[in-house]
C-alpha cells in the first residue's frame, strides 16, 4: 500500500527527524528529558508505520550526494521492510525507557551527545538495511559502528567502560576490514557495486564470501568472533544494550540473508558452514551464560546463543538451496527471520528489565540480589514473561520461531537424499533440545536468584520499582511476545512471501501445521480452571509462616542457593568445554564435624581467549609492533615525507593509462 | 472409536489411571521389600486428604509460589490429553495438536514454573532440587527428541497420533522404547536416578523441590506428577508395543486394553527394579542417562538409514 | 530394509559392544564379551545351517565354549585376584566412549556397501563386523587397565571372525579352530602377564607404564 505522500517520503521524514535530533543533541545540552526523546521516538514510529503498512519502494538521493563510486540508492523490499519493522518496533519501545533510566548517569555522561549518537544509530541502521549497493552499505555500516561505539563509551569515566569500548571498536574495525575486502574482491570480479548484480558462483565466489562471512559474523557476535559482545553489552547503558543486542547485531543477519541466500551469489559450502557455526554458537553462548553472575553479561551470552539459532535457520536455508528443496530453503529463512524479530523483542525486554533492576537495586551482580519480585512486581512479571519467551516456552513468540526451525530440521530428516543428511536433521533437533533445556536452566537461575527468595544485600532489600515510563515499555514488549506468539501462522505465511521473489508462492507456510491458537486458549483456560478449583470452597485459611529451616531458627539469606551453586551441576556436566574446576577446602581442627571455614573455589578457562586470541594478539604485537615503532617515530617531517610519497604513488598509479 | 467412547476413555485416563498407576507401583514396591504396603487406592485417599487440609505458605513466597502448581498441573494435564499414551488418540481429530516438539515444550513450561516455585521460598532444599531437576532435563531432552524423532521419521509426521498409527521397524521401536524408558526414569526422578520415597532431604531431587508445598498446592503437584508418569511410561510402552508388527491392525479397544496393560507392566517393572536397585550417586546419573542418549542415537541412525 | 535373523543377531552383538564402551565395572565388560561372543557363535551355527556344513556347528560350539565361557570366567578370576573392580578409563572417560562407539557403529553402517564381500549372502553383517573391529580398537584405546585391553582385543577379534565367517566362502575348519585355540593361549599368557604386572607395580594401569622411561 502506498502511504500518503509516498512511502519513500516517510522514510525520509524519519531520517530527517533523527538528523535534527542528532544535531540538536550535539549543539545544545537541553531537552534531553523530553525534546530529544520525543524526536527520536517520532522517527521510530514513522519507520514502524512505513515498514508495516507501506509497500516496497526504491529511491536515490540527488546528484550532490553522489558518493563518488556509486549512487546513493536505497531499496525497501520485503526483506528490508522486515528489518525496518524490527528497528522501528524495538526503537519505539526502548526510547521511552531511556530518559528515566539515564537520570542516574546525568552527572557523569553528557546526555546530549548520547541522544545524538542514539539518533545516529537509528538512522544508520535503517540505511544499512535499505542500502541498494555496497558503497552505501559500507558507509552506513561504518556510521552504525561509530555511533554504537560512542554509545558504548558514553560512561567513559569508568575504566572498565573505556576498555570495553576499545574492545568493541577493535572488533568492529577488524570486521569492517574483512567485509570491505570481500566487497572489493566481488567488485573486482563483477565490476559492479550493486548487490543484485553480483552473480558469482562456485570456487570463484568462495574467497570473497568467506571474507564477507567473517566480517558479518564479527558484527553478529557468532562463535568464534563473539568476544566483544559479552564485554560491550554490560558496559553500555541498558537501553543501548537493548538496541544493540536486539537490533544492531541483526543487521549482519540481514546482510547474510541478502547476500548469501536471496542474492545471486551461490556458494554451496555456505549452508553447512552457517549450520555448523550456528550450532556451535548456540551451545557455546548458553554454556557461558550459565557461568555469568552479571545479569547483563548473562543476557549478552544469550545473544550469542540466539544468533546461533538464527544462523542455524540460515544454514538450513543454504542447505535447502543446494539440495534444490524450496521447502527447506523457505522454512529455514522463515525460521531465521521470525526468530530475528522475536529475539529483538524479548531480548530488548530482558535488557530493559536488567536496566530497571540496575536502577532499582544499584547492582547487576545477581549474587547480591534476591527477592525483588516483592519490591518490583511489574519488572519481575515482565522479566519472567521475557524469560519464558527466550526459553521458547509456548505459547510465547520464542516457541513459535523455534518450532519452525524444528520443523525445518524434521523436513531435512524426512526429505534428505542421503543417510547423512537425514541423520543430521534428527541430530540437529536433539541439539536444539539440549540448548533449550540449558537456556531454561539459565533463566530459572537468573529469575530465581534475582527476583525470588530473600534479598542477599542491603541494596536488594531496599530496591524500588522503576518509574512508570520505564515500566510501560516492558509491559508493551511483553505483550508483543504474547501477540507474536499467537499470530505465528500469520507471520509465517507473510514471511513465506518475503523470502520468495515476486510472483512465486512461498512454501514456508506448508511447515506451519500446529494449531497453536486453540492450544494456547486451552492452556490458559486450564490454568484458570485449576486456579478456580483450588480457590473455590477452601474453608481453611492459608497460613503464613517462615520457610522451613530444619528447626535451626532464622538462618539468614546466605543459606539460599546462589547462582553459582544452581549452575554447578550443569557446568560440571559440560566441564570439558571450559575446563571447569571446583575445589572445596574445609578448615578446622575437627573439620569433619565442626568446620570453622569452608572455602569453595570455582574456576574455568575460556580456551578461545587464552589459547587462540591472546597468542594471536601477542604475535601481532611482536611482529607488527617493532615495525610500527619505526614508522611512527613521532617526527612531523617524517609523516610529511610519507604523505608526499603516498601522493606521488597515487598520482603515478592513477595517471597510468 | 465413537466420540462417546473417547469421552469415557478420556475421563478414565485423566481421573482414574494416573493415581491408580501410582498406587500399583507403590504396592509392587512394598511387596518387593517384603511389606504389605498401603492399599492400591491410597493415592486417591492422599489426594482427598491434602485437598481438605489447610495450607501453610512461606512468608518469603510471592505469587509465583501460588501460581506455579496451577501452571504445572494444567500443562501436564494438557499434555496427557494430547499424547496418545494409552493407545488412544483423544485428540486424533485435531491434526498436529499432539506435535511432540510442542508437547515437550509444554512440559518445559510446567517445569519452568515448578522450578521457579521451588526457588521462590528461598529454601536451600528448593534450590538444590531445582538445580538438579534442571540438570536432569538437559540430559533427558535429547533422549526424548532422538527416540521420538526416529519414530517420527518412519511415519513422516511429528504428530504423535499419526506417529503411533503407522508401520514402524521393530528395531527402531525397541531402541526408542528402551531409550524412552531411561528418559522416563530420569524425568520422573525414579530409581536409580533418585529415590522418591526417602525422607532425607539431601538425597532427593523432586521431593526437595516441593518441600515447601502443603495442602492443595501439594495436591496439585502430586496429581501433575502422576499424570506425567503416565505420559512418560505410556510413551515408552507404546513404542515397545510397536515392535510387534500386528499391533497396528488391532481395533481401537484392543489397542487401548493392550496399551493400559503395557503401561501397568512398565510401571510394575520399574517398581520391581526399584526394589532391587540402589540409588546411583548423583555424579553417576549422567553416566546412566548417557546410555539412553546412545540408544536414541542408534535408533535415529537406523531410522535415517531406512529413509 | 527387512532384517534377517542373522542380521539382527550381528546387530545385537554390535549393540552389546557399544554398551561395553560405556561401562566401567570390569564384571559388566566380561558379561558383555560373553554375550556378544555367544551371539557370534549363534551366527556361526546359522551360517553353517545355511551352507549345510555340519563342521560349522562344531566350530560354533568351540567358539561358545572357549570365548563365551572359558575366557570370560578366566578374566573374572584374574580381575578378582588382582583386585581391580573398575576401570575409570583414560583419554575419554566413560560415558563419552559410548558416543564414540555409536559413531563407530554408524561408520560400519555407512561403509557396509563398500566393505561387503563379493556376492556375499549377508552384506549387512560386513558393516557390523567392521564396527566391532573399530569398537574393539576404541576399547583398547580408552581403557586404563591391561585387563580391559585384553577384552578390547577380543572384541576386535570377534569382528575379524565375523567378517571372515560371513563374507568369504569359509576357511578350512582347522584354521578357524587353530585361531580360537591361539586366542585362548594368548589370553592365558596375557593373564599371566597381568599377574606379573600387578606383583611388580602394584597396579595394572597401562597409562602409568610411561613412567618406565625415566
Amino acid at each position: 500500500m502506498e502511504l500518503p505522500g509516498g512511502t519513500a517520503c516517510w522514510y525520509g521524514m524519519a531520517f530527517a527527524l533523527w538528523v535534527v535530533a542528532a544535531l540538536l543533541g550535539l549543539v545544545g545540552r537541553r531537552g534531553t528529558r523530553i525534546g530529544l526523546p520525543l524526536l527520536v521516538e517520532a522517527g521510530c514510529l514513522v519507520t514502524l508505520v512505513a515498514a508495516a503498512v507501506g509497500g516496497d519502494c526504491r529511491f536515490a538521493l540527488p546528484m550532490p550526494l553522489y558518493l563518488g563510486l556509486a549512487p546513493a540508492a536505497f531499496l525497501a523490499d520485503g526483506l528490508s521492510r522486515w528489518f525496518l519493522l524490527l528497528i522501528g518496533l524495538v526503537g519505539a519501545a526502548v526510547v521511552p525507557f531511556a530518559p528515566a533510566y539515564l537520570r542516574h548517569l546525568e552527572r557523569r555522561v553528557s546526555l546530549g551527545v548520547l541522544w545524538a549518537a542514539l539518533a545516529g544509530l537509528m538512522a544508520s541502521m535503517c540505511l544499512v538495511v535499505m542500502a541498494a549497493n555496497a558503497v552505501v552499505f559500507l558507509v552506513a555500516w561504518e556510521a552504525m559502528a561509530l555511533t554504537s561505539f560512542a554509545l558504548v563509551a558514553s560512561d567513559h569515566e569508568r575504566r572498565s567502560v573505556r576498555q570495553a569500548a576499545l574492545v568493541y571498536l577493535c572488533a568492529t574495525r577488524v570486521g569492517t576490514g574483512f567485509l570491505m575486502a570481500g566487497f572489493l574482491w566481488l567488485h573486482q570480479i563483477t565490476g559492479s557495486w550493486v548487490f543484485s548484480q553480483w552473480s558469482v558462483s562456485g570456487a570463484q565466489a568462495l574467497g570473497p564470501c568467506l571474507l564477507i562471512l567473517v566480517g558479518l559474523a564479527t558484527k553478529a557476535g557468532c562463535w568464534p568472533f563473539h568476544l566483544w559482545l559479552p564485554v560491550a553489552h554490560p558496559a553500555a547503558p541498558a537501553p543501548v544494550s537493548a538496541l544493540m543486542s536486539g537490533v544492531m547485531i541483526k543487521t549482519a543477519i540481514y546482510a547474510m540473508a541478502r547476500l548469501f541466500l536471496l542474492g545471486p551469489l551461490s556458494v554451496p559450502l555456505m549452508g553447512p558452514l552457517l549450520l555448523v557455526l550456528g550450532a556451535i554458537s548456540a551451545l557455546w553462548g548458553v554454556l557461558f551464560a550459565l557461568l555469568q553472575h552479571d545479569l547483563k553479561r548473562l543476557l549478552a551470552y544469550h545473544s550469542v546463543e540466539n544468533i546461533g539459532l538464527i544462523l542455524m535457520g540460515l544454514g538450513l536455508a543454504g542447505v535447502g538451496t543446494s539440495l534444490g528443496s524450496p521447502l527447506l530453503r523457505d522454512g529455514g529463512l522463515a525460521a531465521a527471520l521470525f526468530h530475528t524479530l522475536n529475539h529483538g523483542v524479548f531480548k530488548s525486554l530482558l535488557f530493559l528489565g536488567a536496566g530497571a533492576v540496575e536502577t532499582g537495586a544499584h547492582t547487576r551482580d545477581i549474587e547480591q540480589l534476591g527477592g525483588l519480585a516483592k519490591r518490583m512486581p511489574w519488572t519481575a512479571a515482565c522479566f519472567i514473561a521475557g524469560s519464558a519467551a527466550i526459553c521458547a516456552l509456548p505459547p510465547l513468540n520464542g516457541f513459535a520461531s523455534e518450532w519452525v526451525l524444528y520443523q525445518g530440521f524434521f523436513a531435512l530428516a524426512r526429505t534428505g537424499p542421503s543417510v547423512v543428511t537425514r541423520l543430521s536433521g534428527l541430530l540437529l533437533m536433539a541439539w536444539l533440545g539440549v540448548i533449550g533445556a540449558l537456556a531454561l536452566g539459565c533463566f530459572v537461575k537468573a529469575v530465581g536468584v534475582v527476583f525470588l527468595g530473600r534479598p542477599r544485600s542491603h541494596e536488594a532489600a531496599h530496591a524500588h520499582e522503576a518509574a512508570a515510563s520505564m515500566r510501560a515499555p516492558q509491559v508493551l514488549l511483553a505483550l508483543c511476545c504474547v501477540v507474536l506468539g499467537l499470530l505465528a501462522p500469520v507471520v509465517v505465511s507473510h514471511l513465506a512471501s518475503v523470502v520468495r521473489p515476486a510472483g512465486q508462492v512461498g512454501s514456508a507456510g506448508l511447515l506451519w501445521n500446529l494449531p497453536l491458537l486453540p492450544l494456547a486458549v486451552a492452556l490458559v483456560l486450564g490454568v484458570l480452571a485449576v486456579a478456580g478449583l483450588v480457590t473455590a470452597g477452601s474453608r481453611r485459611p492459608r497460613e503464613r509462616y517462615i520457610t522451613w529451616e530444619c528447626g535451626f531458627g532464622e538462618l539468614g539469606a546466605q543459606t539460599q542457593y546462589t547462582a553459582a551453586s544452581f549452575a554447578q551441576p550443569i557446568l560440571r556436566l559440560f566441564g570439558r568445554v571450559y575446563s571447569y574446576s571446583l575445589e572445596v577446602a574445609i578448615e578446622g581442627a575437627d573439620h569433619r564435624h565442626f568446620p570453622e571455614s569452608v572455602v569453595v573455589t570455582t574456576g574455568h578457562e575460556p580456551y578461545l581467549e587464552t589459547r587462540v586470541y591472546r597468542p594471536l594478539l601477542r604475535l601481532v604485537q611482536r611482529g607488527a609492533g617493532g615495525l610500527l615503532m619505526r614508522l611512527q617515530a613521532g617526527s612531523i617531517h617524517q609523516y610529511l615525507l610519507y604523505m608526499i610519497v603516498a601522493l606521488g604513488l597515487l598520482l603515478w598509479l592513477g595517471a597510468r593509462p | 472409536m465413537t466420540p462417546a467412547m473417547l469421552l469415557v476413555v478420556g475421563a478414565a485416563n485423566l481421573l482414574l489411571v494416573p493415581a491408580f498407576l501410582a498406587g500399583v507401583m507403590r504396592k509392587v514396591k512394598a511387596l518387593m521389600q517384603g511389606r504389605t504396603g498401603s492399599p492400591v487406592l491410597q493415592p486417591f485417599f492422599d489426594l482427598a486428604k491434602l485437598w481438605r487440609k489447610g495450607e501453610t505458605v512461606s512468608e518469603t513466597a510471592t505469587w509465583v509460589f501460588t501460581w506455579a502448581p496451577r501452571v504445572f498441573l494444567a500443562a501436564n494435564v494438557l499434555v496427557a490429553i494430547l499424547v496418545p499414551w494409552s493407545g488412544v488418540a483423544l485428540m486424533g481429530g485435531l491434526p498436529y495438536a499432539a506435535d511432540y516438539v510442542y508437547v515437550l515444550y509444554l512440559m518445559g513450561l510446567g517445569r519452568f514454573f515448578s522450578l521457579l516455585g521451588a526457588l521462590d521460598t528461598g529454601s536451600a532444599f528448593g534450590g538444590l532440587g531445582a538445580s538438579r531437576e534442571a540438570t536432569l532435563s538437559v540430559l533427558v531432552e535429547p533422549i526424548v527428541l532422538l527416540s521420538l524423532g526416529a519414530l517420527a521419521l518412519q511415519s513422516g509426521s511429528t504428530d504423535l497420533s499419526t506417529l503411533f498409527s503407522g508401520p514402524v521397524t521393530p528395531l527402531v521401536a525397541v531402541l526408542s522404547g528402551f531409550a524412552l524408558l531411561i528418559a522416563a526414569l530420569g524425568e520422573l526422578s525414579r530409581m536409580p536416578v533418585d529415590d522418591p520415597t526417602t525422607h532425607l532431604e539431601l538425597t532427593m531431587i523432586h521431593e526437595a523441590m516441593i518441600l515447601e508445598y502443603s495442602g492443595r498446592g501439594l495436591a496439585q503437584i502430586e496429581a501433575a506428577v502422576w499424570v506425567r508418569a503416565c505420559v512418560f511410561f505410556g510413551l515408552a510402552s507404546q513404542a515397545l508395543l510397536r515392535a510387534w508388527p500386528g499391533f497396528e491392525n488391532l481395533g481401537g479397544l484392543a489397542q487401548y486394553g493392550l496399551g493400559l496393560a503395557g503401561l501397568f507392566l512398565v510401571g510394575g517393572l520399574v517398581a520391581v527394579a526399584e526394589g532391587l536397585l540402589v540409588k546411583l550417586n548423583w555424579r553417576r546419573v549422567p553416566h546412566f542417562l548417557a546410555f539412553g542418549i546412545a540408544l536414541g542415537l542408534l535408533s535415529a541412525l537406523v531410522a535415517a538409514a531406512r529413509g | 530394509m527387512h532384517l534377517s535373523n542373522l542380521d539382527a543377531l550381528t546387530a545385537a552383538a554390535a549393540l552389546v559392544a557399544v554398551w561395553m564402551c560405556g561401562v566401567t565395572r570390569l564384571q559388566c565388560l566380561f558379561w558383555g564379551l560373553a554375550l556378544q561372543t555367544a551371539g557370534i557363535a549363534a551366527v556361526t551355527a546359522m551360517v553353517g545351517m545355511e551352507r549345510h556344513q555340519s563342521s560349522y556347528l562344531l566350530l560354533a560350539l568351540v567358539v561358545a565354549l572357549a570365548k563365551a565361557v572359558a575366557i570370560p570366567s578366566f578374566l573374572t578370576r584374574t580381575s578378582d585376584r588382582v583386585g581391580a573392580p573398575k576401570d575409570r578409563g583414560v583419554l575419554l572417560a566413560p560415558p563419552l566412549p559410548l558416543f564414540a562407539g555409536c559413531g563407530a557403529l554408524a561408520m560400519g553402517f555407512f561403509l557396509t556397501e563398500s566393505v561387503a564381500g563379493h556376492q556375499a549372502a549377508h552384506p549387512g553383517a560386513a558393516g557390523m563386523a567392521v564396527s566391532l573391529l573399530l569398537i574393539g580398537m576404541l576399547l583398547m584405546l580408552t581403557r586404563r587397565l591391561a585387563i580391559s585391553q585384553v577384552v578390547g582385543f577380543l572384541v576386535l577379534e570377534n569382528g575379524i571372525f565375523l567378517y571372515a565367517l560371513t563374507q568369504t566362502h569359509g576357511m578350512p575348519l582347522m584354521v578357524e579352530m587353530g585361531v580360537v585355540l591361539d586366542l585362548l593361549v594368548a589370553v592365558m599368557v596375557s593373564g599371566l602377564l597381568i599377574f606379573r604386572l600387578n606383583s611388580s607395580f602394584e597396579h595394572i594401569d597401562v597409562s602409568k607404564l610411561r613412567r618406565l622411561r625415566h
